[in-house]
Order: C-alpha cells, then sequence, then structure tokens
C-alpha cells in the first residue's frame, strides 16, 4: 500500500518543499535523494540489490557505448558487442530470474525445496526499464548517461519505480534532471490525477476485489454465474487498480512538473484483442513489441513467422506477469486470440455483412467490443486464479453451470458486500465508464480547470468527502496492496 | 517560488475548507451514543466536560455495572453529594486510569470510587480484557491532549490490531458507518444538549431470577487472580489517586456471579485494598446485601446489570458510606438542580414501563402528555372491562372518544403534544400520519374482532404493537427520541397487561 500510504505522501510534500526551494540546477539532487531514500525505506534489505543493478548497469551501458564509438561500422553490431549486450542483459535479468522464477522451477519441475530469495520491490519493472536503456545504447538509439547519479535518479524515480510505467530514457531523462518551474497547472492536475487515483483504487477497485476475492478465494463454492460475475469485476477491478497506481505515479510526478506517459487507453472499448494490447499497459506492450516481438522478426518473414512471434511475445509476457503455468497460458491465450483473430478476419466480415452489420456500424463495434470484452475476460479468471486447472475448472462452470437466479434472489448480497456498498461500486464504474467516454471528446482535467472556482472547488471536496466516507478502505478491510506490484 | 503567492494563498484556503469539511464528516462517521441509547458514553463525556470546574467531589469509575447502580442525581438528592459517573461499558482498568488522569485536568474530586469487575478476567482473549469497539467508545470523545496522546498510545501498544492513525482519522476505523447513520449521528449539536444524567444509565426491566445469593465473607478462603496488566493499571489508578490527594474506593456492585467466584474475588480485592490502605464494599456480601434490603430478582435488569430500583439503594447507600466517611455531603449545586426534572422523566419511563395496572399506566402519560406520543389500536375487542374510572383516566389524555358499550369496534388514537386524534368504527381502521414535525412517521391499523381481528402500530417502519386482545399502547417519549413501552391491557376481561 507505499503509493497510497499517509507517510508516503508525508514524503512526497517533503520532498517538492526540498525539490522547489533548490536551484533549479540542483533540482534533481533533491529528486535522487528522495528517491533513494523512498526505495529503502520502501524494500529494505533488498535496496543493496537495486543499487548493485544500477551501478551494473550504468557501467555496461558506458562500455556498450564505448564498445559502439570505436567499432568501425557502429551500424551493425559485431559479435563480442552482441556478447556484451548479452552479458548486461542477463546481469539485469538474472535477479528477475532468480527471486521470480527459480522457486516455480525448483519447486515443481524439478520436486526440490523453494529457497527463500529477498525480491525487490519493482524488479518486474525497472528492469525492463533498465534493458531498454541497455538495448538503445547499444543500438545507439540513446545516449549514455554519464553522471551515475542521474543515471541512478532515471532508474529509481519514485513515484514510478515499483509499479511503472516502465519509462523509455529518451522520454524520461531530460525531465528529470533539467529541474522544472514550479507550473500551477501542472501542480492542479497532479493533484486532480492523485484523486482520481484514490477513486479508482477505493471506490472502484478494492470494492470489487471483495466479491473478486470472495468467490476466486472459495471456488468451487461458488459456480457458474458467480464466476461470470467474478470475472467481470476482476476485469474491471484489475483495469482500475492498476489505473489507480499509474494515476498516482502520474499524479505525483506531475507535481513535480515531470510527465510521465499513460498507460492505458479506454482498453475495454478495444473491438479486438490486438487493439486491446495497443491499449493495455501500453508501457510493457510497446516494450514487447520494440524488444521482443521486433528482434524476432516481426511481422517480417511471412503469416507463420509472424504467428511464431506473436505467440513468442506473449509467452514472455506471461512469463513476466510471474511465474506458474496459468501465466504462461494466459500469456499464450492472448498470442492465440491474436492468432485466430487475425485468421478468421475474413470470415468474421463475411458474417458481419451477412448480418447487415457494416464496419463502423453501432452495432458491430458493440458486438466486437461485447466479444473482445469477454474473451480478455476469460483470460483474467485464469489469470486471477489460484492455479492453472482451477482456472480452466472455473471457466468450464461459466459455460456448464446453470443458476442464473443469483442474479435476482439477493445471493449476490452475501459475497461481502452489502446492497448499499453494491450500490456504491455500480455509481462508481458508471462514472469511470462516463469519465472514458467524456475522455474521448475532452481533457476532464483541463475541462474542471475551465470552470468557476466555486464550481472547482465544490468537484473536488466532493470527490474527497465521497473517497473518504464510501471507500474500500482502513481497518475492517485487509488492505490490498496493487495488484501489478505483484508482478 | 517567487511569483506564486496568490496560488499558494489559494491553495492555503482550500486546504482549510476540505479540512473543516472533513472534520465535519467525521464528526458525523463516529459513533455518537447519546442519552437516547443504554449506554450514553458521549453523553457522559461530553457532559463531563461541560461541568464546571472542581464542582465534583466524587467520580466513580469502572464497567457498565457501575455504570447501571451509581446514580449521581440519588446521590445528590439523598445527600447532597456532587458526582459523576464516568464509567463505561466494559471499561478496564487502562480506560478508568487514563479518564481518571483526564478527570483531574478539570476537576478535584475528593473521592474516587472504582468497580473492580474488570480487574478479573472479562473478555480475556481480548489484549485489553474488554471489546475493541468499548475501548474506542470511552477513548473517541475524550479531548485530545497529552492524556489522550498517553492514552492511545498505550492502547496500541497492547493491542496490535489498533493503529495510532485511526485515533487521529477515526474515518479509517469508522468509514463503514455511513450505511449505518441514524438521526442521532446528524443531531449531535441538539443531542449533546442532554447530560443530565451525569454518566448513569437507567435500566428498567426486572430479571426475576432466583439463582442468586449473597456470598457472607470469610467462609471462602481461596482468591482469585487479578489479569496482570489490569493490577498494573489498578496499581497505578492507586498511585494517581495519592498523587492527586483524592481518597480511592474499591466496589464491586451486585452481580450473579456464582458465590464461591465472589468471594474469591471478594478476597483478591480485599487483600489489595487492606495492602493499599484502601476501602473496599461488595454489595454482594451477605451483610450489606441485607442491610440496603436488595433482591436481586427485583433490583437487577439481567442478573448483572442494577435497574433503577437497584441503583437507587445502591447509591443512596454508597451516599451514606461516602458522607459518614469522607464528609462529601450537603452541597447545593445548581447542576443537580437543573438536572432533576429530566432525571425524573427517564424515572418515570422506568415506572411506565413496569406498571401493569392500567389506571397508574394512564396516569403517568397524562402527567407526561406533553413529551410523550401515545398511539393506542384495538384488536378484537376493547370495551367490556372498562369502568369509569378508566375512561376518566383516558378522557385526562385527552382522549374524547367513549368507549363504552362499543362492542368489538376498531378503535386508534394518537396522542401528540397534547393533541388527541381518534377514530372508533366497525370496520378496519387506518391512519398514517408523522408527529415531531415530519422527522417520524407512523401507520397506525386497527380492526376489531368482526372485520380483521389485528392491530398494527408501525413507527418509521418498525412494529411495536404487541398484538394481543384489548388496547394496544405505544409510547414514544419525543425527549428520549425512542419508543419507551409497549404494552397490551385486556380492556375486554380482567385489564391484565402484556408485555
Amino acid at each position: 500500500m507505499v503509493y497510497v500510504s499517509l507517510k508516503y505522501f508525508i514524503l512526497v510534500a517533503a520532498l517538492l518543499i526540498i525539490y522547489y526551494t533548490l536551484p533549479i540546477s540542483r533540482r534533481w539532487l533533491g529528486l535522487l535523494a528522495g528517491s533513494l531514500f523512498f526505495y529503502w525505506w520502501a524494500a529494505g534489505r533488498a535496496f543493496p540489490i537495486f543499487l548493485g543493478t544500477i551501478a551494473g548497469s550504468y557501467f555496461f551501458g558506458r562500455y556498450l557505448h564505448v564498445m559502439r564509438e570505436r567499432s568501425p561500422n557502429p551500424q551493425k553490431a559485431s559479435i563480442k558487442r552482441r556478447l556484451w549486450l548479452c552479458l548486461a542483459i542477463l546481469f539485469v535479468a538474472l535477479p528477475l530470474i532468480l527471486t521470480k522464477h527459480s522457486n516455480f522451477v525448483l519447486q515443481y519441475m524439478l520436486h526440490r525445496t523453494p529457497r527463500s530469495w529477498i525480491v525487490p520491490m519493482g524488479i518486474s519493472f525497472y528492469s525492463l526499464q533498465v534493458i531498454s536503456y541497455l538495448v538503445d545504447v547499444h543500438a545507439g538509439r540513446t545516449e549514455p548517461q554519464r553522471n551515475i547519479l542521474k543515471y541512478a535518479l532515471f532508474v529509481s524515480f519514485f513515484p514510478q519505480v515499483i509499479q511503472g510505467p516502465i519509462p523509455r530514457y529518451q522520454n524520461l531523462g531530460f525531465q528529470l534532471y533539467g529541474g522544472n518551474r514550479f507550473d500551477e497547472r501542472q501542480f492542479t492536475k497532479g493533484l486532480q490525477m492523485v484523486v482520481w487515483g484514490f477513486f479508482l483504487k477505493f471506490m472502484v477497485a478494492d470494492k470489487a476485489g471483495v466479491v473478486v476475492d470472495t468467490v476466486f478465494d472459495n471456488f468451487p463454492a461458488y459456480e457458474g454465474g458467480y464466476v461470470l460475475l467474478a470475472g467481470i469485476l476482476y476485469s474491471i477491478q484489475l483495469y482500475a487498480d492498476f489505473m489507480a497506481c499509474v494515476a498516482i505515479s502520474r499524479g505525483v510526478s506531475g507535481l513535480f512538473g515531470i510527465s510521465l506517459d499513460s498507460n492505458f487507453l479506454r482498453p475495454y472499448r478495444s473491438k479486438s484483442v490486438k487493439e486491446f494490447w495497443r491499449r493495455w499497459h501500453i508501457s510493457l506492450s510497446s516494450w514487447l513489441r520494440d524488444y521482443i516481438y521486433i528482434p524476432l522478426g516481426g511481422s517480417r518473414g511471412g503469416t507463420i513467422a509472424r504467428y511464431r512471434n506473436l505467440l513468442l511475445t506473449f509467452a514472455v509476457s506471461g512469463i513476466w506477469h510471474g511465474a506458474g503455468y496459468k501465466y504462461l497460458f494466459w500469456g499464450l491465450l492472448h498470442g492465440v486470440y491474436q492468432v485466430v483473430g487475425d485468421a478468421t478476419r475474413p470470415v468474421k466480415d463475411r458474417i458481419y455483412q451477412c448480418l447487415g452489420m457494416p464496419e463502423g456500424s453501432l452495432a458491430r463495434d458493440g458486438m466486437q467490443r461485447l466479444g473482445t470484452f469477454f474473451w480478455v475476460m476469460v483470460g483474467w479468471v485464469i489469470f486471477r486464479s489460484r492455479q492453472l486447472k482451477a482456472g480452466l475448472a472455473m471457466v468450464q462452470s461459466m459455460f456448464t453451470i446453470w443458476n442464473p437466479w443469483i442474479f435476482f434472489d439477493d445471493s449476490l448480497f452475501r459475497l461481502g458486500l452489502s446492497w448499499k456498498e453494491c450500490m456504491v461500486l455500480l455509481f462508481s464504474i458508471l462514472l469511470l465508464a462516463v469519465v472514458e467516454r467524456a475522455q474521448e471528446r475532452m481533457c476532464v482535467r483541463d475541462w474542471i480547470l475551465g470552470q468557476h472556482v466555486i464550481v472547482r472547488w465544490g468537484i473536488y471536496i466532493a470527490a474527497v468527502c465521497a473517497i473518504w466516507v464510501f471507500g474500500t478502505y482502513g481497518i475492517g478491510f485487509d488492505e490490498k496492496d496493487f495488484i501489478y506490484g505483484g508482478f | 517560488m517567487k511569483g506564486h503567492g496568490i496560488f499558494l494563498i489559494k491553495g492555503g484556503m482550500f486546504a482549510a475548507l476540505l479540512a473543516a469539511v472533513l472534520l465535519v464528516v467525521n464528526e458525523v462517521l463516529v459513533p455518537h451514543y447519546f442519552y437516547d441509547t443504554t449506554y450514553a458514553m458521549t453523553s457522559t463525556y461530553r457532559g463531563f466536560y461541560k461541568m464546571e470546574r472542581d464542582s465534583v467531589d466524587v467520580l466513580f469509575l469502572g464497567s457498565s455495572h457501575c455504570v447501571n447502580a451509581f446514580s449521581p442525581q440519588e446521590l445528590y438528592d439523598s445527600h447532597g453529594i456532587r458526582s459523576y459517573n464516568l464509567g463505561s461499558e466494559q471499561q478496564n482498568l487502562l480506560v478508568s486510569y487514563y479518564w481518571l488522569k483526564e478527570a483531574f485536568r478539570y476537576q478535584a474530586p475528593r473521592v474516587v470510587v472504582l468497580d473492580v469487575l474488570l480487574c478479573f478476567p472479562y473478555n480475556a482473549e481480548e489484549p485489553l480484557n474488554s471489546a475493541e469497539a468499548t475501548v474506542r467508545k470511552a477513548f473517541d470523545v475524550m479531548r485530545w491532549s497529552s492524556v489522550k496522546k498517553e492514552a492511545v498510545e498505550a492502547v496500541c501498544e497492547y493491542d496490535g490490531e489498533q493503529s495510532l492513525s485511526s485515533f487521529f482519522f477515526p474515518n479509517i476505523r469508522f468509514h463503514t458507518r455511513w450505511s449505518g447513520l441514524n438521526e442521532s449521528d446528524f443531531t449531535s449539536l441538539e443531542m449533546g444538549r442532554h447530560y443530565e444524567m451525569k454518566g448513569y444509565s437507567l435500566l428498567r426491566n426486572r430479571c426475576n431470577t432466583e439463582d442468586y445469593r449473597p456470598f457472607e465473607a470469610g467462609h471462602e478462603d481461596g482468591k482469585s487472580g487479578m489479569l496482570p496488566l489490569m493490577e498494573e493499571y489498578l496499581d497505578r489508578i492507586v498511585e494517581l489517586c495519592r498523587e492527586e490527594d483524592a481518597e480511592l474506593v474499591l466496589v464491586k456492585t451486585p452481580c450473579i456471579l456464582g458465590e464461591v467466584q465472589s468471594a474469591q474475588r471478594y478476597n483478591a480485592v480485599k487483600e489489595f485494598a487492606e495492602a493499599n490502605q484502601l476501602a473496599y464494599f461488595d454489595f454482594n456480601e451477605k451483610n450489606l446485601y441485607n442491610e440496603i434490603g436488595l433482591c436481586l430478582s427485583e433490583d437487577s435488569n439481567d442478573g448483572g446489570h442494577l435497574n433503577y430500583w437497584g441503583a437507587r439503594k445502591v447509591s443512596r447507600k454508597m451516599a451514606e458510606i461516602l458522607d459518614d466517611r469522607y464528609d462529601v455531603g450537603d452541597r447545593k449545586d445548581r447542576q443537580w438542580e437543573d438536572s432533576r426534572l429530566f432525571y425524573e422523566a427517564m424515572v418515570q419511563n422506568a415506572e411506565l414501563h413496569d406498571t401493569g395496572d392500567i389506571g397508574q399506566y394512564l396516569d403517568l402519560m397524562a402527567e407526561r402528555k406533553g413529551d410523550y406520543t401515545v398511539f393506542m389500536a384495538v384488536k378484537d375487542e376493547a370495551s367490556n372491562a372498562l369502568n369509569l374510572d378508566i375512561l376518566d383516566r383516558l378522557r385526562n389524555l385527552g382522549l374524547e372518544t367513549d368507549l363504552t358499550g362499543k362492542y368489538r369496534n376498531s378503535y386508534y388514537a394518537v396522542v401528540s403534544g397534547g393533541r388527541a386524534i381518534e377514530e372508533i368504527g366497525t370496520g378496519k381502521l387506518a391512519k398514517t400520519g408523522s408527529f415531531r414535525n415530519g422527522r417520524c412517521s407512523y401507520e397506525i391499523v386497527s380492526a376489531g374482532y368482526e372485520c380483521g381481528n389485528m392491530c398494527s402500530i408501525k413507527i418509521n417502519g418498525i412494529e411495536y404493537a404487541k398484538g394481543g386482545r384489548g388496547l394496544n399502547i405505544v409510547v414514544y417519549d419525543n425527549l428520549c427520541k425512542q419508543v419507551v413501552d409497549s404494552v397490551c391491557f385486556d380492556t375486554c376481561e380482567g385489564l391484565a397487561a402484556t408485555r
């Protein structure tokens, strides 16, 4: 719960004072000190591993650059340079592989006793961040950072180090080092974003999580319609939870005048799984595209090769999310969705034509969106389940157990949320949908800023009070960490 | 940051406004226990802060047994003792200690009377020997000071489930309360004006149990063990009283605990009291019990807590002891004079609830008809056993319908603020309306034997009618904002009361 804790925001407030009172050219030092302190505070014993990764990758980056400079043909990487790149990537990825995947191999594949590792917080995120930096330096797409302290700030920038979004050096670095002047508008928008993040976390994600946990933790006590409901709610929970984290990260960064990339683009409005992955966890999707899919050959080499590359990329995505067959299956499932979606497109187009649903029609868009959501939701059921076998059984029960009366006989109010809480959740989800719809036409935050001060303050106070009163937090609730913090 | 002064000022103003709104929200969210609840902790503690400085000579501390046993008004009326009862539900010794410490900041009591129930295991599975909610009830009302800070730190130290931040930001603890907010949560300013009971909670049931015998001192050698943490805080209370030059008196109110256990606890406390040169009075001890004419069957609400009639006996005896030993009697104080009317109204509610005599019942209602809203509905038949005396008393209440000879008729009446609405007929009758300026709604239905044979009296959607044959009466006390009694008098035959 680091990013929603009181201590975190006390730290942010203290850092803001330090940041804006330092001379502009020295402001990055304040950020660095704050970022390292934050990581030390949040990660404790894993701090040295984190520092080691920063130091090692810095020197690897420098060396890869030197090798490229000395190379007679910098555009074409020699075997030696490639080997050094592999070594650098291995250096960064090894802790990730060891801490997150070795126990799965030991326990389930080799049937040995698992080991207790110190898992650095955010290792999955900062490892990808550092790998992209190294590859970009190797490929000459970016100049390496000469100052190790500035490089350390790039890796450790506190609002995003634990849960992303995964930044690229080209986009983030210059914002960190130059020092930002206090910008009232950006500062206010940052605060708006933080409040929005709290809304998503406490009013949507954690509230939905109560029902989701009841069903998923007690399967097979709940089957059929319960699984369908929990699947839908988990899809919403995961989205709101991750978006909350990113919103808070972006909001806090905004307070320092730093702009982080958005990680979502209304993914549940996608009309295909392929489009979904262009809208969901964008920083990871683009990372996988740039550093896995394209290096594998991308769409070059014919249909079969493209499909193979897709499956491999999504397998990596699955493995990145965690150790276990269910993650691999989930990743491959999304790969298969896309392969099947691509291969059956002509057939589907013909069916839509026969049904009188031309491209762009409301009915066709609606059906495509509903279908995409459904297949993505099926994937999330497996993703959330305890194990692959249980996940498959849950999906099966969704189709084979007939108990629609649970939606009418108040059974749903016995899943941990009273009817009043359910109403709050429903209202919150609707508000999220309305805001997303509005975002297609305008920037909601700018719209609020354009209102009269009474309206503006009224909106802010109402929002904070609503979260304060109706939010799912505090004593009596299991505090839920951000879901993506566990990946 | 130069040039951003206006922005910062605006930001500061917004932060102040937001903080003020959130303070109000938290005030609503924190549960309030006013005089319309059994244990009016909010009224007790807020009221204590409103007492004139150094006007309280005797303080009572302890569990609900203490809250129900010692009535400051009885002590004042019988011996002129100015006392206040700071007891609370499941008040453990840690809570007693910190409330005593807080009390010394405002008052200089000469005597502190401490109920020892929680020295022994009560909720032993809880870190503080009492439920977390009761600890919160006692401390959430305490004003912020070094004492409260110390108290909540101690609570959090012993109870890992409690969080310091939830005392500073009570919404962390109580934010789920939004779904159960009621009238008193939104009228706390108005409700907070009544603290006339001065910490005493009046119970009005009689347990009618025969399973109680007081123990005889000296017949049992064994000794119960106090909980170490409770004993530690008992020591601290002793020390604090010495520092503040107040006499500490230990008491145990009468309750069903078993003769042996009562005696063993008595022995343990007696030993402690002697070691610390303290007075100790156990009302379960046979001599004392008999001396004041206690009968637990009649004087206890449920076997553990004294009802009004038991509290009256114990309070008056306690007043006598305190006056004799510590010379704290014969004081005159406006604060106790002014509270007498309210107290008597509460006593009258108890008597109303206790009586089975329809004549007395109607008289009691008539005495306070300005405060009561009375609902009456006939089921089956209600005229046969009525006599002139009862009809006169009904008229005193403001009812004009003559029920004589109206065999098996339907009839309802609503008397509110001295004004009566009534209807009689041979068919089924129904009436809906509101009282207390529209804050409460009612639905009343009456059907005589021939036209449905039923009755219903619903207030805010809740059924209160007993549904027996005859005259069903529900009495709502507008002062207490609650139903204080529901009874059915069989006015067809025998006039027996059913509750």
